[in-house]
């Protein structure tokens, strides 16, 4: 159903060949699974086998890509749609509509299809993917989690034949990862081709029949699962871990730190998030803050922040109560989208001239460089740096290793370890098992009453 | 987060027919640029004020009015400094400078009120019913659906900045117009580039370049309001007409 051959490419401007010599197949009711180090060429490849490569971003494209049986290169990309449904890394970059209803219902309208089957495909994908009670908001209020929910949804409910995606777990709590697992082995009966890019590995195990390892835009080894329980072939090519325990963290009693009581919080029209919640968070620890799709983490987040204002509750650090107002300037927080918190006119500036922090993660090498000029992977690192250089007494991340590889994970957990040691409160918005088991030293999980 | 769009029942111009809409802005583009007496500009923009206000995007209106007036002081200053070396370029006594200032925030006006209280379905649909061409409907969508975006993007990296450096307002904005160009207006520009990028290929993707015949699954009525509308339309258009020709 997706055939590649020999399959080179690079982009435009650029020498480099981003693809060298790619050959794949993936026939109905098969399930690819590509990994690799950050930037190695995987989303290229997903760009490719939906046709944005070469017919929205050009460059040059040597080889064969069939899908379906169609050579991509004769077919418009709108032809090419109907066969092939696409998840991006980020979910909100393939949302072309406000509100959620209108982006389920639109690619239909746009077939031309009969209201009434627009509507009945509304309410079936909207309940396989428990979104209906969010139809009417905007794409804009939904939490990450929420947003890989509303973009699976419409594209499944295309019924395409083949699949690609791009990190798709990279936002969903464990829960929705194993509903997503069961959802694509359902599809893969069906006799869909799937291509999945992640780095999260081991939600795949009883998925993927397939694994291509990427390395420099090369395919370097290719196998069963198995060949990802091999400990020698993941540290060389910066893997994750093929399988991830659940742990229970067992939370220490806590002495000194920030206390929050009675934390009631609503946004306008809206039902209460939290009402008289008591939290707390022990000064020199990683804590993982974890809970459901859109339970709350990130407003929590922007209440510990001060961004906003809670209706009831008191905040307390070291003991001593703590204005709203105040809060901006104990805390820093790392959001989702690095673009947004990126300014300085080179990475060094970024992190106010600390060479010793940049040489931690790995981005000494680009310390005159502009920040936006970075990958995806080396910009996550720089805002977590940014982020440790404003010197606050609390640092919040939030999702900080969605798309990031074993080798990059290592290097965020060790530093993040420092920093609490250094007796500061560390909170990190997770949903990421590995991460949690090898970097946290404690875990909150928000639920809907309460926070254990 | 707030929601952006807004919806039906929330306020007047959700109510009234994208196409009365449509035709008000495009109406309103052609007949500005025959305005150039200062007194009809002003009442025009005070005009699209009053059409933009029951909205309360509040925010995204000063956004845009911050933006003109930043465009206003930079003109104002180069102007002084051409003025310098010859008189005839330097700053003028009356209103002339304010002029092509006045048409761009009525403009903005304009256009948020279109975009932000018609979704983006329904202005496909109301752009197919017109039979624009092709490479005219599909840029047009694209912009119609990036204002949005963009304005999410602003709001997100001004919650970046206060993180950064704590407050930051429009008086900081003013007053320190290089650390504003820094902060807030790359990052936007970046976003905005990529965001109309991630866009285009989301319509893409979503079989846009290939329309043919489109499904309309919630077609508009017209109604009273619509009436109104149009009514009010040529008040304002008669009224900015007598202003321009110097008659009041």
């Amino acid at each position: 159903m997706i055939e590649f051959k020999n399959i080179e490419y690079n982009y435009p401007f650029q020498k480099e060949k981003v693809i060298k010599n790619v050959s794949l197949e993936i026939k109905a009711g098969e399930v690819v699974l590509i990994t690799g180090e950050s930037g190695c060429g995987k989303s290229t490849l997903a760009k490719i086998a939906n046709g944005l490569i070469p017919h929205y971003f050009k460059g040059n494209l040597e080889g064969e890509v069939k899908v379906c049986g169609n050579d991509n290169s004769d077919t418009t990309i709108a032809e090419i749609s109907k066969n092939i449904g696409t998840l991006f890394q980020d979910p909100e970059q393939q949302f072309f509509c406000n509100d959620v209803y209108s982006e389920l219902s639109f690619a239909h309208e746009v077939q031309g299809k009969n209201i009434d089957k627009i509507k009945t495909s509304v309410d079936k994908y909207s309940n396989l993917f428990e979104i209906e009670k969010i139809l009417d908001s905007s794409i804009f209020s939904l939490s990450e989690g929420e947003k890989q929910k509303v973009a699976l949804a419409s594209i499944l409910s295309l019924k395409p034949k083949c699949l690609v995606l791009d990190e798709p777990s990279a936002n969903l709590s464990p829960e929705a990862t194993e509903q997503l697992g069961k959802e694509i082995l359902k599809l893969k009966e069906q006799g869909f081709a799937i291509m999945i890019v992640d780095h999260r590995l081991y939600w795949l195990a009883e998925i993927a029949d397939k694994v291509l390892i990427m390395k420099d835009g090369e395919i370097l080894k290719s196998g069963g699962f198995e060949i990802l329980h091999n400990s020698q072939t993941r540290d060389d090519f910066g893997l994750r871990n093929s399988s991830v325990l659940v742990e229970n963290k067992v939370n220490s009693s806590f002495v000194n730190g920030l206390e929050i009581n009675n934390l009631t919080f609503a946004y306008k029209n809206k039902p209460a998030i939290f009402e008289n919640y008591n939290i707390n968070f022990q000064t020199g620890k990683i804590v993982a803050l974890c809970g459901a799709n859109g339970i709350g983490k990130t407003t929590l987040s922007r209440l510990i922040t001060g961004l906003l204002s809670t209706q009831k509750g008191v905040f307390k650090l070291n003991g001593e109560i703590i204005k709203t107002k105040d809060l901006l300037k104990k805390t820093s927080l790392v959001l989702q989208n690095m673009d947004h918190q990126l300014y300085a006119r080179t990475v060094a500036d970024e992190v106010d001239g600390n060479f010793n922090l940049l040489k931690q993660l790995q981005l000494a090498e680009f310390a005159e460089r502009h920040p936006q000029s970075l990958s995806g992977g080396q910009k996550q690192r720089l805002v977590i740096a940014a982020a440790i250089a404003k010197k606050s007494e609390i640092i919040i991340l939030d999702e900080p290793t969605s798309g990031l590889d074993g080798k990059n994970m290592k290097i965020i957990g060790e530093v993040l370890h420092k920093e609490a040691k250094k007796n500061k409160i560390i909170i990190v918005i997770t949903h990421d098992l590995e991460f949690i088991n090898k970097c946290c030293d404690e875990q909150l999980t928000i639920k809907k009453r309460s926070i254990l | 987060m707030n929601n952006l769009q807004i919806k039906a029942g929330d306020n007047y111009l959700a109510s009234i027919n994208t196409l009365t809409k449509l035709f008000i802005t495009l109406f309103f583009s052609i007949f500005i640029v025959f305005m150039k007496d200062e007194k009809a500009l002003i009442f025009l923009f005070v005009a699209s004020c009053l059409y933009v206000l029951p909205m309360k995007k509040f925010k995204a209106m000063l956004i845009g009015y911050a933006m003109i007036l930043l465009m206003f002081i930079s003109s104002i200053g180069f102007s002084y400094l051409l003025g310098l070396f010859a008189k005839r370029y330097g700053l003028k006594e009356d209103f002339v400078m304010l002029i092509p200032f006045l048409r761009v925030g009525f403009m903005i006006n304009l256009t948020l009120a279109l975009t932000l209280s018609s979704g983006i379905r329904k202005l496909i649909n109301v752009l197919k019913t017109l039979r624009f061409p092709r490479t005219i409907f599909l840029p047009t969508i694209v912009i119609f659906r990036f204002l949005p975006s963009f304005i999410n993007d602003v709001k997100q990296i001004h919650e970046s900045i206060k993180i950064k450096i704590g407050s930051f307002n429009i008086l900081t904005m003013i007053s320190k117009p290089r650390l504003f160009i820094r902060l807030m207006i790359i990052p936007s520009v970046i976003r905005a580039l990529k965001a109309a990028e991630d866009l285009s290929a989301a319509a893409e993707l979503k079989g846009i370049s290939g329309i043919n015949k489109i499904t309309n699954s919630n077609p508009e009525h017209w109604s009273l309001k619509d009436v109104l509308a149009f009514i009010i339309l040529s008040t304002v258009v008669c009224f900015a007409i007598i202003l321009n020709r110097g008659e009041i």
